[in-house]
């Protein structure tokens, strides 16, 4: 048996959910975080299954979500719904509730967030509620003790269809204030349910044909509708709205004691965060803490973790080397396999940062407010301000980043985003670039590093404009949901964190692994599989040899430099890794085997071409997760166009002002 | 006037949901019926968009979207 729980983006459904199956899903103050129908198994009940909806609020069908809720509940046919309503919104709440009563399914609702209700000197009456809404309500709050008894036992008890054998006509009547259109109403489900099957289907089918589709009723009941439109001076949907909302008004008036109708109890804080100039100083101090995580924390660890790991492949080596077993052997196990589990270790203090960032961003309610302050300027890109959020996580690692875009409800807009974040210069990326900068600009590197910085930001700019008029898409309406600051629970964000890592693991861990244990490979054996003796004979030399053709028009044709590049692509710090094993002369340091190894022109070139290029393919694979096939194949042909053509740009610009100079 | 046209504080009820479709639908599920009493909270930096408290809660709307909507003045809010 099914019980789906219905109720609006952010209402405590998700955590509700969290705490009955005990399977990690996401919550979010950010509206939207819940796309697709997460199901499980109820704990403690057996025979049940709870799905959990996306957060709607209504069933107009307008949204994706909408209608991927509306079709759940036509094929599966719950056999409970759960509506669950916050507290705080609970006038606006109940305006769905009406909606699903007229679905003819068994419910109950669960008011929500209770706690921050008495906070806002509110009280809600369940019992009345119980009785004006027709089926069994209760309130609970996200810190109760007996929270998952109690919603259990309801389950249990089972719910009410509202008004229970009252009739459709009946009911229909009661729950909308305004009763020529619920006899309109109920005289056009009477139609369709004499030829559809089930009478969820003819409510669902009345109510469009209601709405947009008269041309399916018959004339008389086409001819009712219209002049109940006319009555009322109000189209068909205004009229329901009203009706709606003036019986929600009724229920509220009945069972709320006191509706705030001053705004939600912020004030200072918002007054401090959204103030004209505090707000850029707040925008700078979230970038620096982005910085500060990222920079010094993550690497830190990760360079814990590189040292571990080398502990233990020179163990392994050692212990290999006692039981004789062939050097290749001993290359794939310890450079390989180890080296493997290696690189994907070395993402995860970064992805675990990042993830932390974000769910606190989320929770506390503060993405919402940076959204509403950057729309704006991220309109003129060809965004919304949704993206702000995204976009700086894309200056730590463009995995998260990438993953967060599922927040966004427009698919047009996700599909920019995510083409707009590694241009984003990723903190992987940074030592690559100051490495080489040092190596081609000597003591003017710091300032090439800020510039190039920039410069990617502003290429992903412009060409995101011009991906934008190739991609199509429906603009929807810009609608942000102001949630009050709360303060971000630790359990919360502990159980996000943990899924978003489990979940970037399995995504990422065999493509990041066999890519690292592939380039390892290739730089240790010969083509005929035997233990290189000098970089040069490698197979990843060979591979860069060939493939180096590509790359001459930019000015770094050689097989060290397009086997770096490409190693770029597993991840960019085997840029420069690549570099200094095959380029490696003893005596000599390793910015003068760069500096001796390519032109100047080339050497720009080919930082341009990396801080442009292809993402890694950690970031890949959570690409080909958020969007379809076309769009990301799309993407990936423009990042390698965007970076082949610039990088080709830069070579010409610095070959003429080198020769002119000299 | 429009909702797009109040000035911080002011407090407005609704008169009229223009739009077509999809925007109308989506404004009148969040509450924007006529009657209701809407309170223009603030702005972003530049005037765009908009936070409006209604029913109990604040939402943002882009100037276009509140330029929608019909409303006549009702007031002021108290000073806090």
């Amino acid at each position: 048996m099914t019980a789906a729980l219905v109720g609006n983006p952010n209402c405590g459904k998700t955590t509700l959910f969290n705490k009955l199956t005990g399977s990690d899903v996401r919550v979010g103050n950010f509206p939207g975080v819940t796309v697709s129908v997460n199901a499980g198994t109820i704990n403690g009940l057996e025979g049940w299954e709870l799905a959990d909806l996306p957060g709607i609020y209504s069933l107009s069908g307008i949204s994706d979500d909408e209608r991927c809720a509306a079709s759940f509940l036509e094929a599966s046919a719950p056999e409970l719904l759960i509506n669950v309503i916050d507290g705080t919104t609970i006038s606006r709440g109940l305006w769905l509730t009406l909606r699903l009563t007229s679905l003819d399914i068994p419910m109950i609702g669960i008011v929500t967030m209770m706690d921050e209700v008495e906070r806002n000197g509110v009280q809600i009456d369940a019992a009345a509620l119980s009785r004006e809404l027709g089926f069994p309500v209760m309130e609970v709050s996200s810190s109760d003790e007996d929270l998952e008894q109690r919603v259990l036992s309801a389950i249990k008890r089972g719910g009410r269809i509202p008004c229970g054998r009252c009739g459709r006509s009946f009911r229909k009547r009661w729950y909308y204030a305004d009763r020529g259109l619920g006899d309109c109403l109920s005289e056009i489900e009477d139609f369709f349910s004499n030829s559809d099957e089930s009478s969820l289907s003819a409510a669902f089918r009345s109510e469009t044909a209601f709405l947009r589709e008269r041309e399916k009723l018959p004339s008389r009941l086409a001819t009712i509708a219209a002049s109940i439109e006319r009555e009322r001076g109000m189209s068909a949907d205004e009229a329901l709205a009203s009706a709606g909302y003036k019986r929600s008004d009724e229920i509220c008036a009945a069972c709320v004691s006191k509706i705030s109708t001053k705004q939600n109890s912020v004030g200072l804080a918002d007054k401090i965060l959204t103030g004209k100039f505090s707000r850029i100083f707040f925008a700078a101090g979230i970038l620096s803490a982005v910085w500060f995580i990222f920079g010094v924390f993550a690497r830190e660890v990760t360079a814990l973790l590189d040292g571990g790991l080398f502990y233990v492949s020179s163990v392994c080596s050692n212990l290999l080397n006692d039981i004789h077993a062939s050097p290749v052997v001993s290359a794939i196990v310890c450079g390989g396999i180890i080296g493997g589990v290696g690189s994907v270790l070395s993402f995860l203090p970064v992805i675990l940062a990042f993830f932390l960032f974000l769910s606190v961003l989320e929770d506390s309610g503060y993405a919402s407010r940076a959204a509403y302050i950057f729309d704006s300027p991220m309109r003129r890109i060809g965004l919304s301000g949704r993206c702000i959020v995204p976009l700086i996580t894309g200056g730590g690692c463009s995995v998260p980043a990438i993953m967060s875009t599922r927040t966004l409800t427009s698919g047009k807009e996700r599909a920019l985003c995510i083409f707009l974040i590694p241009y984003v210069s990723c903190s992987a990326k940074i030592p690559v670039y100051t490495t080489l900068a040092a190596a081609f600009f000597g003591r003017r590197s710091g300032a090439a590093v800020v510039f190039l910085w920039f410069f990617s930001l502003l290429v992903g700019i412009a060409a995101s404009s011009v991906i934008g008029k190739i991609i199509g898409g429906g603009k929807d309406i810009f609608v942000l949901e102001m949630p009050p600051y709360r303060m971000p629970s630790l359990g919360s964000v502990v159980a996000v964190m943990r899924r978003r890592t489990r979940e970037f693991i399995s995504k990422a861990f065999g493509v990041i692994f066999v890519s690292s244990v592939a380039i390892s490979l290739l730089r240790s054996l010969t083509p005929a599989f035997t233990i290189a003796d000098s970089p040069a004979d490698s197979m990843l030399m060979k591979i860069g040899g060939f493939i180096s053709p590509i790359f001459a028009p930019l000015g770094f044709g050689t097989a060290a430099f397009a086997a770096a590049a490409v190693c770029g692509i597993t991840a960019k710090e085997a840029v420069v890794s690549t570099l200094a094993v095959v380029l490696s002369s003893p005596g000599s340091a390793f910015t003068s085997s760069l500096t001796s190894a390519v032109s100047p022109a080339g050497g720009v070139a080919f930082l341009v071409f990396v801080a442009l290029g292809v993402p890694c393919v950690a970031s890949l694979s959570a690409v080909k997760r958020e969007l379809n096939f076309g769009r990301a194949a799309l993407l990936v042909l423009a990042w390698g166009t965007v970076s082949y053509v610039l990088s080709f740009v830069a070579y010409l610009a610095v070959r003429a002002i080198t020769t002119a100079g000299l | 006037m429009k909702m797009c046209d109040m000035k911080v504080g002011d407090i407005a009820a609704v008169t009229f949901v223009g739009g077509s479709g999809r925007e109308k639908t989506r404004l009148l599920d969040l509450g924007f019926v006529r009657g209701t009493s809407v309170t223009a909270v603030g702005r972003a930096p530049g005037g765009d968009p908009m936070e409006i408290n209604l029913r109990g809660y604040n939402l943002a709307l882009r100037r276009d979207s509140a330029a929608l909507i019909e409303v006549v003045p009702i007031g002021k809010a108290a000073a806090n």
